[in-house]
């Protein structure tokens, strides 16, 4: 249920990122132990989010991305440096003036209902993509600037745009720009549902689905066109993978732990320690794309409409010290909005803020907040300093209402301000977003190009644009870098997006990178992530050992 | 815990005869906990204290009951707990008390039709799903402790109003009333006068009966997520948020839960020693 | 006998109407509008807005959407679930099996307990089942669990896979159930066994064991089957809970997932089904009542 809306791109990306299997608290790995890759067999993967849909094109939730790719492929796919490797199509060209795209598509790919994939099924899905009721929020957010897809012949096609956008590149290697058969688009009962009834291109075919508790894919012995990434080329190495919805993390690890199933996504800091106690089981984390966890500042009252308030309330928390109290040594602190995998991120943001108590209470004297209540919080005209985060419960990850916790009793504790944290039903949340009934709004977005969020966060009107904050200069230089192809532009544009919220106008509290871990049996191998969104990666290179 | 509230069968019983020591044990029991309510800086010290020092730390000679994951004392939150979610019970119970004597009552007195359409829908309201209905009650009204304590106790209303709407029955064919209504006695008269006080009889047993089914209620839906607000420590979200540790600190969930398990034990039996005597009472 | 029975079903119908009803008229007045649980926390534009208050007829005034809905719903259609995007009747309908399963296995478990504890272990009983009962279901899952699955292995975590999946969650569904039962049982037989019959047969000189098995057992039944209704509702109820802590698929999953996202369409079809379900036990019950105690049949 955890929605976004990836989007996004970056061409020509020249910085060298890592992202898959950033740090990882297995000495050793796991490949030595699974040996060489052998096929067959099959495996049990114990994930903590079912799906709402399995229609890529309605695809939402970052959690469920490792299942799309089984059994759906895109025209084009990242590599680890931010740029784009050919998957369905071949290559592609950029027009002199940014506003045509032209495909070459491979000629030897069909889909799993035997149907060929060509230009004509690319442009039924776009034509799909548009269609009134479908996927709006695609259509009014990835697709806005498509003008429309032109079928050249069988194996060419092109998408002009309005306006230069390079983020239609990062649309046609996300999931909602994944390809249906267009004979499932037409036939199937339950469309935007998705399940066994779409079919794919992908190494895998969905063929069961029993809704709350798992989904089952068996192998597509036709695959032959894997993305030069992939590790291994032809069908993949397992003949069925399940994957079993557990929402409770101490049943997914109990499961493994167990050994009834063989890998879990979402491994909580606390329980890591039983994972490596555990002989036999190895454990993988990687820093997902996409923005960082942050609190953001709501500027249209007070007394976040005061920069001042804002900076020191940055300067009262030691996030160190609080990620450590939740997440033990496990979670990557964060210094800037953007996630420091991606080519964008601002290195030289990190150490210029936080941690300050001293310089936090100076602030906050200097903002006239100067007089202290009987249980020793901050007032000012008799009014008590008191700033609320609301949180929508459905959407809660990773702990973070017990971060809030924890955020909760440090700065009362630093600075005497008074955190209340409301962790409410999604109807409340949006109510109290709609009321501006809020002073802090907290997430964190996995889209793998981080312009995609930006845009959406920060831009004056931008659809989730929770501080209020509007300024004609921030969305000039967000306009700039999405209109600009060179990758080495857009990061200086970037830079100076980040020095503008982060460092002159503190509208953003970074807290942590988001990061998905694997916990896995020894015996399976090819355990990763995929590259630059950093979530864990589909069922094809996986393989079980002896 | 549903039991005994509307079943006389369950109620009766001299086989409920809860064992001396066992008395004696919930009535201390109950008392310290009223303390734990009421003061409960006699017992411990600050529930919110957080120390990310020392996280999920077995119980110790410092730590009795071991410390949660944000290094909060666990036997603090557990004693300053006893004021949340005794209080939730309790106003839960006044709730569904007043809202069932009024129906109950309403229900004895009136007429056929809207007897049977009232004593229709309280059947239908307690033989649907408790959980359910407070689900939805908060789905409406919002997570947050008010409507967590609105949701229990209209949940809980059936019960007492069936009750008192039984007893109502028994009292207007008693003598005492024919005789009050053959003198000419006024309609409100009557019920305040006469009606009334002998309809409450039961209603004190059943409201610490229902307590403990109020608490155990609460609990459940703070582990969906329903509770009150972090960081209070409420007991069901103790436990609740307890069991993602289990694995590495039992003590966080399980403990937390026997003291909820203790105070509903405790609970049923003084309400059922209560229950015995005023049934002897009325038997006498 | 069939007149009751008529009497019956058209009070269930109106059971049925009042409580979906009740359901419409409480969800009308929930926080948010039925836009912004379909937009979640995705991205939110005036644009993509106006084509979801086009997609599912929301442009409608409130009063035209509730006589839709009791249209459709009493030509068997619940609609669509906002959330899910297939139909409502689809989404309920293949939950339906894994949750009565664990209900039904959690009744039989109960009851067979309840007999058991009320028979033979009968000083046990009250404070036992006064423990099971006291305790929140939830944590003696999560124990269960805890022991019998991650540290024995013996039974599997979750999942509805076949029986031994079903184990744990009947046992910590049931054991409430057994609690109270087994309590109401032994009060029933505690009396039946001071009635006259009984002393009569012991006087006959049948064996103590024989009393309580052939007469008495009998008579301590009608109050049991007075809780049946009881217990369902308690089962319902429970089953939210417990398969949360299992990660069973079934209704309380989807219940939970509806409210939690103002799945409207969902919701409703719930309250219908539980009050259906209601009706039906109620009648069950009845019947039962005619069947055990034959001097209820001439009235």
């Amino acid at each position: 249920m955890r929605r976004f809306r990836a989007t996004l791109a970056s061409l020509f990306v020249t910085t060298t990122l890592v992202v898959a299997g950033c740090s990882s608290g297995s000495p050793g790995g796991n490949a030595a132990q699974a040996g060489e890759p052998v096929s067959g067999g099959s495996l049990t993967w114990a994930v903590e989010t079912e799906p709402i849909t399995f229609n890529p094109h309605q695809y939402a939730q970052a959690k469920t991305r490792l299942l799309v790719w089984n059994t759906f492929e895109a025209l084009l796919t990242h590599d680890d440096k931010g740029g784009y490797l050919p998957w369905l199509a071949t290559g592609y060209e950029v027009s002199p003036d940014g506003r045509a795209y032209t495909f070459k598509l491979r000629t030897d790919v069909t889909f799993s209902d035997g149907t060929r994939f060509d230009a004509a099924a690319v442009k039924a899905n776009v034509d799909q993509l548009l269609a009134p009721n479908y996927a709006p929020a695609v259509a009014a957010v990835q697709l806005k600037n498509l003008d429309k897809v032109e079928v050249r012949d069988a194996a060419t096609v092109v998408f002009r745009l309005r306006k230069p956008d390079v983020l239609i590149l990062d649309f046609l290697s996300s999931p909602q720009g994944a390809q249906i058969s267009p004979k499932s688009l037409q036939e199937a009962e339950n469309l935007k549902a998705g399940g066994p009834q779409l079919a794919g291109t992908g190494p895998f075919v969905l063929d069961r689905y029993t809704p709350g508790q798992e989904v089952h894919f068996t192998r597509n012995p036709a695959y032959n066109w894997a993305p030069p990434n992939a590790g291994h080329s032809g069908p993949a190495y397992l003949d069925e993978i399940t994957y079993r919805f557990l929402k409770e993390s101490s049943v997914r690890v109990g499961a493994l732990t167990s050994g009834q199933v063989q890998l879990i996504e979402g491994v909580p800091a606390t329980d890591e320690s039983l994972i490596s106690a555990t002989p036999g089981l190895s454990l993988q984390r990687g820093l997902n794309s996409g923005s960082t966890y942050s609190y953001y500042f709501n500027t249209a009252h007070a007394p976040f409409d005061d920069v001042l308030v804002r900076q020191a309330f940055r300067e009262a928390l030691d996030v160190p010290a609080v990620l450590a109290g939740v997440y033990r040594k496990t979670a990557t602190r964060a210094w800037s909005v953007i996630g420091p995998t991606s080519p964008f991120y601002d290195k030289s943001l990190e150490n210029t803020y936080g941690a300050n108590a001293q310089k936090a209470n100076q602030l906050l004297d200097q903002a006239g907040w100067t007089a202290r209540d009987a249980e020793g919080f901050r007032t000012r005209d008799g009014k008590r300093l008191t700033v609320r985060l609301v949180q929508s419960a459905p959407f809660v990850r990773d702990r973070r209402d017990v971060l809030a916790q924890a955020v909760q009793a440090a700065v009362k504790q630093s600075a005497g301000i008074d955190l209340q944290v409301q962790l409410v039903d999604q109807g409340t949340a949006t109510k109290a977003l709609a009321d501006g009934a809020y002073e802090l709004f907290d997430n964190s977005r996995a889209d793998t190009d981080a312009g995609a969020a930006l845009n959406l966060m920060l831009y004056s009107t931008g659809s989730i644009n929770r501080t209020g904050f509007k300024n004609p200069q921030l969305d000039k230089l967000l306009d700039d870098a999405v209109a600009t192809t060179d990758q080495a532009g857009r990061t200086e544009l970037y830079r100076k997006v980040q020095q503008l919220v982060i460092t002159d106008q503190a509208l953003v509290l970074p807290l942590y990178a988001p990061q998905d871990q694997i916990a896995a049996s020894r015996s399976v191998g090819g355990v990763g992530f995929e590259p630059t969104a950093g979530v864990p990666g589909s069922a094809y290179r996986l393989w079980l050992g002896k | 815990m549903t039991i005994a509230l509307d079943r006389p069968g369950a109620a009766r019983a001299r086989s409920l005869r809860a064992p001396r020591p066992g008395l004696a044990a919930a009535a201390v029991f109950l008392v310290l906990a009223l303390l734990a309510a009421l003061w409960p800086a006699l017992f411990a010290g600050d529930p919110l204290a957080a120390d990310p020092l020392h996280v999920l730390e077995a119980p110790s000679g410092q730590h009795w009951f071991g410390t949660d994951q944000l290094g909060r004392d666990v036997f603090a939150r557990v004693v300053h707990g006893a004021r949340h979610s005794l209080s939730i019970g309790v106003a839960a119970t006044l709730i569904a008390v007043g809202a069932g004597i009024l129906l109950g009552l309403l229900a004895g007195l009136s007429h056929k039709i809207a007897d049977e359409a009232l004593s229709r829908s309280f059947d239908a309201l307690s033989a649907f799903p408790l959980v359910l209905l407070a689900l939805l009650f908060i789905a409406i009204a919002g997570t947050g402790t008010t409507s967590l304590i609105v949701a229990i106790g209209m949940a809980l209303v059936p019960h007492f109003a069936r009750v008192v709407r039984a007893q109502t029955f028994v009292v207007r064919r008693a003598a005492y009333v024919t005789h009050a209504v053959a003198f000419g006695a006024a309609r409100s008269r009557l019920v305040v006068r006469h009606v009334l006080p002998n309809v409450l009889g039961p209603v004190p047993v059943l409201a610490v009966l229902g307590l403990g089914e109020a608490i155990l209620l609460a609990a459940g839906l703070s582990f969906l997520g329903m509770g009150p607000q972090p960081p209070s420590p409420e007991w069901g979200a103790m436990i609740s948020e307890g069991r993602g540790y289990l694995h590495v600190a039992w003590w966080a969930s399980v403990l937390p839960g026997a003291v909820v398990t203790a105070t509903i034990v405790a609970l049923t039996v003084a309400g059922r020693f209560y229950q015995r005597r005023f049934e002897g009472r009325e038997l006498a | 006998m069939i007149t009751a029975i008529l009497r019956r079903a058209g009070a269930g119908l109106l059971v049925l109407w009042a409580a979906a009803t009740a359901a419409y008229l409480a969800l009308l007045a929930a926080p948010g509008d039925t836009v912004d649980a379909i937009v979640g926390d995705g991205a939110d534009t005036p644009g993509i807005r106006a084509q979801i208050i086009q997609e599912w007829h929301l442009d409608r005034s409130a009063v035209v959407q509730y006589l839709d809905f009791l249209l459709r719903a009493a030509h068997g259609d619940l609609g669509r679930s906002y959330l899910l995007q297939r139909p409502v009747s689809a989404v309920i309908g293949s939950q339906l099996a894994p949750t009565l399963k664990l209900a039904v296995a959690a009744a039989v478990f109960g009851v067979v307990l309840a007999l058991l504890f009320a028979v033979t272990a009968r000083r046990l009983t009250s404070t036992a089942g006064l423990i099971l009962v006291s305790t929140p279901p939830f944590l003696i899952g999560i124990i269960l669990l805890s022991i019998f699955s991650f540290r024995l292995g013996w039974f599997p975590v979750s999942g509805d896979r076949g029986f031994a999946a079903l184990v744990l969650p009947a046992i910590t569904l049931g054991l409430p159930i057994a609690g109270t039962l087994a309590q109401v049982l032994r009060d029933g037989l505690d009396r039946a066994l001071d009635e006259p019959f009984a002393v009569t047969a012991r006087a006959r000189g049948l064996r103590e064991s024989g009393v309580l098995i052939r007469h008495a057992l009998k008579h301590a039944l009608l109050p049991a089957v007075t809780m049946l209704g009881w217990s369902f509702g308690v089962l319902i109820g429970g089953t939210v809970i417990v398969e949360q802590v299992f990660g069973r698929p079934g209704l309380g999953q989807v219940t939970v997932q509806a409210v939690n996202s103002s799945d409207l369409p969902v919701v409703l079809a719930v309250v219908i089904l539980a009050a259906a379900v209601f009706v039906v036990i109620n009648t069950v019950t009845d019947l039962a009542y005619l069947l055990i105690d034959p001097r209820l049949r001439r009235s």
